[in-house]
C-alpha cells in the first residue's frame, strides 16, 4: 500500500512539473502551434483512455 | 486476443506519438524565432519588457513602461535574439513620440544578428531632448516608437515634474 502512495506521489510530482514547464513555456506559441497542442492533447488523452481500457482498468 | 494485444500497443503508440508531437511544437514554434526585449533603466530601477512574453497583453501593442521624473535620464537597453537558422537584419529605428508628433530620433541604425546570436541596442533619453511642455505641466505621457521593417514596439512612459510648489506653512496653534 505504501508503495502505491510513493507512486501516486510520482506521478503528481510529474504532473505539477509538465504542468508548470507548460505554463512557462505556452506563452512563446504562436496561435496555430496553441491549436495544434490542444488537439495533440485531447487525442493523447483519448488515446491513452482507450489503452487503459484495452488493459481492462 | 493477439489482436487485442497489437491494438492496445497502437493505442499506446498514437498516446506516445502525440505527446511527441505535443513537445516538438513547443520546441519548434515556442523556441524558434526572432524575440526582442527592453530594459529601461531609472531611478536606480531597471524594468524588463519582454514584448512577446506578456501574460496580459496591454491595448493593441503598446506596452507601459513606467514614470519618470523630469530632470532624470532614462537608460534603454533594447535586446533581440535571433534564434532561427538564418541571420537576421534589418533597419531600427527608434523616436520618442507625443500624440501624432515626433519629438526627437534616438537611434537609426542596421542591426545584424547571426545564426542563434543576440545583439542589444542602447539609448540615453534626457530631458532636454523632449519638449518643454511637462515643465508647464505636472505630467505628460510620451511614447517610445521601435521600429523595424516588421513590427512597431510602442512604450508609453510618464514624465513628471518635479514639484515646485512650495508646501503650505505651519498653521500656528492658538
Amino acid at each position: 500500500m505504501r508503495i502505491y502512495a510513493l507512486y501516486g506521489f510520482g506521478i503528481l510530482l510529474c504532473i505539477s512539473g509538465v504542468g508548470y514547464l507548460a505554463a512557462e513555456y505556452v506563452r512563446y506559441l504562436s496561435e496555430v502551434g496553441k491549436l495544434l497542442s490542444l488537439v495533440l492533447t485531447t487525442g493523447m488523452f483519448a488515446f491513452l483512455g482507450k489503452f487503459l481500457e484495452a488493459i481492462g482498468w | 486476443m493477439a489482436g487485442m494485444g497489437h491494438t492496445r500497443y497502437l493505442y499506446l503508440g498514437l498516446a506516445l506519438a502525440c505527446f511527441a508531437g505535443i513537445l516538438s511544437i513547443f520546441i519548434v514554434d515556442g523556441y524558434l524565432g526572432v524575440y526582442d526585449i527592453l530594459y529601461i533603466t531609472y531611478d536606480e530601477y531597471e524594468r524588463k519588457i519582454e514584448f512577446d512574453n506578456q501574460w496580459i497583453p496591454e491595448g493593441e501593442g503598446t506596452y507601459y513602461g513606467g514614470e519618470i521624473t523630469f530632470g532624470k535620464p532614462a537608460y534603454f537597453r533594447y535586446q533581440i535574439e535571433n534564434r532561427t537558422f538564418s541571420s537576421y537584419e534589418d533597419r531600427l529605428t527608434v523616436s520618442v513620440w507625443e500624440g501624432s508628433n515626433k519629438l526627437v530620433d534616438l537611434v537609426d541604425k542596421q542591426v545584424k544578428i547571426t545564426s542563434f546570436g543576440s545583439a542589444a541596442v542602447e539609448w540615453a533619453l534626457t530631458s532636454d531632448k523632449l519638449a518643454t511642455s511637462v515643465i508647464n505641466e505636472e505630467y505628460s505621457n510620451y511614447t517610445i516608437r521601435i521600429s523595424s521593417s516588421s513590427q512597431e514596439r510602442k512604450i508609453i512612459f510618464g514624465y513628471r515634474a518635479r514639484s515646485t510648489i512650495p508646501p503650505p506653512p505651519p498653521v500656528p496653534l492658538k
